[in-house]
């Protein structure tokens, strides 16, 4: 089975003051901003070649707007179209949004909105494509390369991977399983690293987290010594993820949002041949919080 | 209003201060306050018409008396009360 979504192209969340929000988006966890909106700031990793990654758009409330995945090639976008029909799924087509093409937009089990779609204007990263330096100089904040992973909640999470699995094609990585053997939670990819999406369970159209790359251990640490002097909430870390081997830090934005930073250089790379690994519920702590051993008590219960 | 709570030697369960969560609220039983920036999924409009908050965003406008969600606690933690009364944390 080819695979045929390359990545988590957006995330758009909620802020409940865009003014606010957008300073510590572009000089505590330094990402890029593309343009402001109206009420919507598009913004990406210094790394990312597509116009922007991520949406901030003011609300009354904080939490999801959407996810949208990016396509291999526009032949998959119609592949999903009939795949979407075949299972009876409704959605609308977006003729077209911010510097991008044709999407399809449906609702997730999960109470998530969920897009796909392949056109995105090409804007190149901060980098020259002849001869180019490893990286920018002038970076402010954390400046994370890219987007990685979202987790979100779902109050049927069974329902929800099965979803993901069976009509979107979704492989799945790792998964927590009760003593029947049912998935509590589950970790599913489609590029190949450790996950693009996670599901854990929660109100329906819960936000947990939208992480985004920092791949060394001195980037770990620094990026949370950037959170700190800023007096950004940590939520907890820096850390271990059993589930995945990565690093991370769970933090706040203003708005109560969480955040993620993920570290690539210890998680590893998946192989279409790759069977998914299984942590059972009394191993819950070390699954989620390798080195603490114990959930804390904001994991399951603190979202928006 | 948590600020001050935590500030006292007190703990109580808390969220993302952010606003955005709810873990944090309370009510209001006598008193004043300025709710701040909240999310409106978490404090609903009906909630915060029968005096509830979220402590993490709210500001105390005059002395206050509030009571805490079923799932919350107030405690006192031990090293501040030791801390108060012998000058030095006890073992």
């Amino acid at each position: 089975m080819p695979y045929r979504i390359s990545r988590l192209g957006l995330v758009e969340i909620r802020s409940l003051d865009l003014d606010r929000d957008l300073d510590y988006y572009l000089n505590v966890l330094g990402l890029q901003l593309t343009a402001r909106e109206g009420k919507t700031a598009y913004m990406k990793g210094w790394d990312e070649r597509h116009a922007y990654s991520f949406a901030l758009t003011e609300s009354d409330r904080a939490g999801m707007v959407r996810m949208a995945f990016r396509t291999v090639d526009s032949e998959d976008l119609d592949y999903y179209e009939k795949r979407l029909r075949e299972f009876g799924i409704k959605f609308d087509t977006i003729p077209e949004d911010y510097r991008r093409g044709r999407a399809l937009r449906f609702a997730a089990p999960s109470g998530h909105t969920v897009e796909l779609y392949n056109e995105m204007d090409y804007t190149g990263n901060m980098l020259p494509t002849v001869n180019p330096a490893p990286w920018p100089e002038g970076l402010r904040g954390i400046a994370p390369p890219r987007l990685d992973h979202t987790l979100v909640t779902a109050p049927e999470p069974a329902k929800a991977i099965e979803f993901f699995q069976t009509v979107l094609e979704f492989r799945l990585s790792e998964m927590l399983v009760a003593p029947d053997g049912t998935p509590i939670a589950a970790w599913l990819w489609q590029r190949p690293a450790p996950h693009d999406l996670a599901i854990v369970p929660g109100k329906p159209g819960g936000f947990h987290h939208a992480a985004f790359v920092v791949d060394s251990a001195d980037a770990l640490f620094r990026a949370a010594d950037i959170l700190a002097m800023h007096k950004a909430r940590i939520d907890y870390g820096p850390g271990r993820h059993g589930i995945t081997r990565g690093t991370t830090i769970y933090f706040f934005d203003p708005s109560g949002n969480r955040l993620e930073t993920f570290g690539g250089y210890t998680a590893y790379q998946m192989d279409p041949d790759c069977r998914a690994i299984r942590w059972t519920q009394d191993q819950i702590g070390p699954a989620v919080f390798y080195y603490s051993q114990e959930l804390n008590e904001t994991f399951l219960s603190v979202y928006t | 209003m948590l600020t001050a709570i935590l500030g006292s030697g007190a703990t109580v369960t808390f969220g993302c201060r952010g606003g955005g969560c709810g873990t944090c609220k309370m009510r209001v039983i006598s008193g004043h306050i300025d709710h701040g920036r909240y999310s409106a999924a978490v404090l609903p409009e009906e909630e915060k018409t029968s005096g509830w908050f979220l402590s993490c965003q709210a500001r105390a406008l005059s002395d206050l008396t509030v009571e805490l969600t079923a799932a919350n606690k107030y405690r006192v933690l031990i090293w501040w009360r030791r801390l108060n009364s012998r000058g030095f944390p006890q073992r």
